[in-house]
């Protein structure tokens, strides 16, 4: 019998022996673990046991969306991709918009497993019901935009018939934070999930739009509508991000002291006021370029009109871009991070690690540790703009000492070259960096960086919003009580959200998000129901993550990212002084071991996974 | 009395008043003069008082609303520490919008 809102069907890819076939997908499976990050955590679960490796043909790549993705509700067109990933070596799992979680519906599946590798560079090619491997060996060495127009003109397709997500140069050289990038900029971007996909030989993924036909059921039609329409309404109030971006909170985290500059050596960037989403928008050329049937829209083109890279068109660089290509690197020219942010995306790199390799380079070069000799010739003075795009050709194909060096991420190229310049990396001890801010000034997301099982931050998403789901607003950010007892009663929440299909972006609130949940698949959930599924997979990643070597110690800051704040709004703040003691809250209020952080039998037996309690 | 700066980085430009200076798109600010023993929590009641646009933006039910933030002296700190500080002569209160998403 067919579930609401599922088609109840997932693509199998064994690429070594280029076989396809399909398995359904029960209602007890469904219920289990929803969509997204939960079915993706369940299958590499079941099938990478310890032992492979992120590179590992035995690896899977797992693409899954969700329920509500491709019913026409806005922002519903998220797909997940979870993996085991080179950064941390452990679970990795990552979302990106624009359309293909729709169009993948449209296509016939739910989800999508890749294993094994490729002899040769293939792309798999997805449409009404059906899948095919096509030779991809003419697309080897393209950047994510060529192969974007290569597959339209070998498809026949136009623009919008049908969605294109592929690795660039850094995905097959292997970069360890390589991207999955598609639909013009949208970006799989945390954990190196490219480099697997480059691993596969897997150059590309495409989704046919079906002619938008929608092969599954709604419950409540009428119902599902009223929903989308209170959760737009509630988006478009929901801080600055309708009228001006996610550039638009630029200025006020400079003024709590969370913009990241010169990698963590100052808080002062006086410049903050040109660099700003309001500033782009009100001086730059701007027009929308919304995801599928987003009524949100704030994606956008832009096109340069002032500095030296005036008349370059590009996406509009959301906060992160704006952050990594400005004042971490020590850039003041907004058009610069318009250009830099289309390098990283079409190169396939994650622009976070990306520019904390890039700026701790630059800290290196200031104080003599690299000369030229190192940088084979370029002068990485900081804000050299020129001198970090040509290192981002480099790391992207391993080319030269640097590029080599710092395509592995920075925990691994500071622990490779020692010395004092080992204490400037910024990263957590699992091998990733953070995104691209000063967690220094906002501890919330420090705590969540360096305590979550994705490789990326699990609960927090520009601070943390408990207030809406009636625990109290986080109103002391220097609390080592308050940030860690928090994080540990709002967790769970924003891994169901990743369960479903749909851009956070759109639904901020999570209970108008439950609302358009139970119309759809008529389940009648509460808001507890979901808590206890994003628990169940947070969890899940955590059982996975120990057994493939995770260590409590792995909790921790890198000696900068933890370091106290010398100037700026957040200095002589000093997250560290109780450092131990929030890991130890934290873990209490999680149900897990308070010294090891691993989950107690009894906690895993509330969340239906006493089996593997017992198995351990 | 003591003299305080507040400054709203939150490109209202004029909407707020004439007696907000707007060097920048983004800033407005207000001079004030209030007299000693006034705690920011009492200040910013009254700007709310004064200011609807204040009331419904920045100090709604005599609390920082759901998307802004403020520091004092360029600092940032827990509210309830904020709310209690008594303001001296040169004070600056930056309130800010709060970053969500992306």
């Amino acid at each position: 019998m067919a579930v609401a809102g599922y088609l109840g069907k997932l693509l199998k890819v064994d690429l070594s022996e280029g076989r396809i076939w399909t398995e359904d997908l029960d209602e007890v499976t469904l219920k289990t673990w929803v969509g997204g990050v939960g079915l993706g955590a369940k299958y590499l679960f079941d099938e990478v046991p310890p032992g492979v490796e992120s590179f590992d043909p035995e690896n899977r790549l797992i693409w899954t969306t969700g329920p509500l993705a491709g019913t026409g509700v806005s922002g519903a067109a998220t797909f997940n991709v979870v993996s085991k990933g080179p950064m941390t070596n452990h679970a990795g799992s990552s979302q990106a918009n624009g359309f293909f979680g729709a169009y993948l519906k449209f296509s016939g599946f739910d989800g999508i497993i890749f294993q094994g590798a490729a002899p040769h560079p293939v792309y798999l090619w997805i449409h009404d019901g059906q899948a095919e491997l096509r030779d991809a060996r003419a697309l080897w060495g393209l950047t994510v935009w060529e192969v974007e127009d290569r597959v339209r003109e070998e498809l026949q397709a136009r623009e919008r018939d049908v969605s294109v997500y592929a690795i660039g140069p850094a995905g097959e050289s292997r970069a360890f934070y390589a991207t999955i990038v598609g639909d013009r900029g949208h970006v799989v971007a945390h954990n190196g999930l490219g480099a697997v996909m480059g691993s596969k030989n897997l150059k590309a993924v495409v989704a046919y739009n079906g002619g938008l036909r929608r092969g599954f059921e709604v419950a409540d039609p009428d119902e599902l509508k009223a929903s989308d329409d209170e959760m737009f309404e509630f988006a478009r109030g929901f801080g600055v991000i309708y009228q001006w971006g996610t550039g638009g909170g630029f200025s006020g985290l400079y003024g709590i002291g969370a913009l990241p500059v010169k990698n963590y050596t100052t808080n002062l960037y006086p410049e903050h006021e040109r660099m700003n989403g309001q500033y782009l928008r009100t001086h730059f050329e701007v027009k929308p370029m919304p995801c599928f049937k987003c009524r949100v829209a704030h994606v956008k083109e832009v096109t340069v009109t002032e500095g030296p890279y005036a008349g370059f068109v590009g996406e509009e660089p959301e906060y992160e871009q704006l952050a990594a290509w400005g004042p971490a690197i020590g850039n003041s020219d907004l058009g610069a991070t318009v250009v830099l942010a289309r390098d990283v995306d079409t190169l396939g790199l994650d622009c976070n690690e990306a520019a904390w390799a890039i700026g701790w380079a630059m800290e290196c070069y200031e104080k003599g540790v690299f000369t030229q000799r190192e940088t084979d010739g370029i002068d990485l003075r900081w804000g050299n703009v020129e001198a970090a795009r040509e290192l981002l050709n480099r790391i992207a194909r391993r080319q030269g000492y640097l590029g080599e060096l710092l395509a592995d991420g920075v925990m691994r190229a500071s622990g490779h070259v020692g010395g004092e310049a080992a204490d400037w990396a910024i990263y957590t001890e699992k091998g990733v960096a953070p995104r691209s801010h000063d967690h220094r000034g906002r501890w919330i997301e420090l705590f969540d960086s360096c305590i979550s099982n994705t490789g990326t931050l699990e609960s927090s998403w520009g601070g943390i919003h408990t207030q809406l789901v009636d625990l109290p607003s986080h109103t002391a950010p220097f609390s080592h009580e308050e940030v860690s007892t928090l994080l540990a009663r709002f967790n769970g929440i924003r891994q169901f959200d990743d369960c479903l299909g749909i851009c956070r972006l759109a639904t901020p609130n999570p209970k108008l998000l439950m609302r358009a949940f139970n119309a759809l698949t008529g389940w009648g959930w509460t808001l507890e129901d979901a808590f206890t599924v994003g628990r169940r997979v947070v969890n899940l990643l955590r059982l996975y993550n120990f057994e493939h070597g995770m260590k409590t110690e792995d909790e921790w800051p890198s000696t900068r990212y933890g370091s106290v704040p010398v100037d700026g709004p957040a200095e002589g703040r000093d997250i560290l002084a109780r450092w131990p003691w929030m890991l130890q809250n934290y873990y209490r209020l999680m149900g897990w071991d308070e010294k090891t952080g691993k989950p107690l039998p009894e906690t895993l037996e509330k969340l239906g996974l006493g089996y593997l309690a017992a198995e351990r | 009395m003591v003299r305080v700066k507040t400054e709203f980085w939150m490109w209202l430009g004029k909407e707020l008043g004439p007696e907000f200076e707007s060097p920048t798109d983004m800033r407005a600010n207000l001079q004030s003069e209030v007299e000693e023993g006034i705690t920011v929590r009492q200040f910013l009641d009254r700007l709310a008082e004064r200011y609807p646009l204040i009331r419904e933006r920045v100090f709604p039910d005599h609390q920082l609303g759901q998307y802004v933030v403020a520091t004092l002296n360029h600092r940032g700190m827990d509210r309830e520490d904020l709310y209690r500080q008594l303001l001296r002569d040169g004070d600056v209160i930056t309130v800010l919008p709060i970053y969500v998403g992306g």
